[in-house]
């Protein structure tokens, strides 16, 4: 009786765990939803070596509509700060993919909040490694503050600014 | 000479309980360890633990650049303890390690708390307009800053030497959420 109740015990705290972990993992919550969401753009806007002109047209195509229009860009006091319409967005996207034989974007550090019924925000740290046409390596880390609305049921990015991590 | 060999016998006799080997066979069990089905248990457990335990909780970090000496020399090695701040709030004086990159940590001193301001007059650090006591600063310096105030979610982190010029020296105030642990020792 005592084993019984021992292995009971047992197999209940291992269901306990896995319906949390399968919840944490790849339960549809909105928070999930948006994180999915930032990871397919990190994706979308990768490029493998060897992208023939149609897909990186068809990859540009769809990172644009990652994006509402116009979207906010601050990057301080940079020249590329300012508004940017969807097929700006999707033109500068053909633009650095036919600069780099390959380029990858990672997500780090994700953290997604609800700000409001259809609001979020996302911090995160960007990573990119590429290697030019030229054969250079580019390795770059940003901080990136993202401003995400709903729009139809699908969450686009508002606004991207760039934070600094430490801040005199 | 002699208790130690007991010593090692008890030990050996210890990893093979009742098992009747000698005290060379068990040693050379020990040593050299048969692939058998316990023997990849205990691997993969090790594995599996170091792997959670240097990850999550111990992260080896290797210290380089002088902005926290003399309280921590410019080259050494330390563990970044991940629970640190789990269950209780950084406060002033703390010793903190700050996530800046994926594979770069910062090791500073946090000096300010949300809600105050931090102002630098002739290298003497003030919190709220009234100086801090820095027992830990043993370089004079002549860093002047206008007063910041450290937004809500936030804390003001600077390295101990201030030997260098204040552009030079990287610190200011960081999201809670940088805040990676703290140095094991």
């Amino acid at each position: 009786m005592v084993k019984l109740i021992k292995y009971l015990v047992i197999i209940a705290v291992i269901s306990v765990a896995g319906i949390f972990a399968w919840k944490y993992f790849f339960g549809k919550s909105e928070i999930n939803v948006l994180k999915n969401r930032i990871y397919s753009l990190a994706s979308e806007a990768s490029k493998k070596p060897g992208e023939s002109l149609p897909s990186a047209i068809m990859h540009a195509k769809t990172v644009e509509k990652f994006f509402t229009d116009p979207c906010q860009v601050d990057v301080g006091t940079h020249m590329f700060s300012g508004q940017y319409s969807q097929v700006q967005i999707g033109a500068n996207s053909i633009r650095y993919r036919y600069m780099f034989q390959k380029v990858t974007f990672t997500v780090h550090d994700l953290e997604v909040t609800l700000t409001g019924n259809d609001t979020a925000k996302a911090f995160l740290t960007a990573e990119l490694n590429g290697l030019t046409k030229s054969g250079q390596s580019v390795s770059a880390f940003r901080e990136l503050e993202c401003t995400l609305v709903n729009r139809d049921g699908k969450w686009l990015v508002s606004k991207v600014a760039i934070n600094k991590i430490i801040e005199k | 000479m002699e208790s130690f060999k007991k010593l090692l016998i008890t030990y050996f006799r210890c990893w093979t309980p009742h098992s009747g080997k000698s005290f060379s066979d068990s040693a050379r069990d020990f040593c050299v360890p048969s692939f058998n089905g316990a023997f990849l248990v205990r691997l993969i457990t090790i594995i599996i633990v170091g792997f959670l335990v240097f990850n999550y909780l111990l992260r080896p970090c290797y210290i380089k650049g002088g902005s926290m000496q003399p309280t921590y020399p410019s080259l050494g090695f330390n563990f970044c303890w991940r629970g640190k701040y789990w269950f209780k709030k950084p406060k002033r004086g703390d010793i903190v390690i700050i996530k800046f990159t994926r594979n770069v940590l910062l090791l500073k001193r946090i000096v300010g708390l949300p809600g105050e301001t931090v102002e630098f007059r002739d290298g003497k650090l003030y919190i709220n307009g009234k100086p801090l006591p820095e027992p830990y600063v043993k370089n004079e310096c002549d860093w002047n800053m206008p007063p910041r105030t450290v937004k809500p979610g936030h804390y003001y982190a600077i390295g101990d030497n201030r030997s260098m010029s204040i552009n030079k020296h990287k610190f200011g105030q960081f999201r809670k959420q940088r805040l990676y642990g703290g140095p094991l020792w």
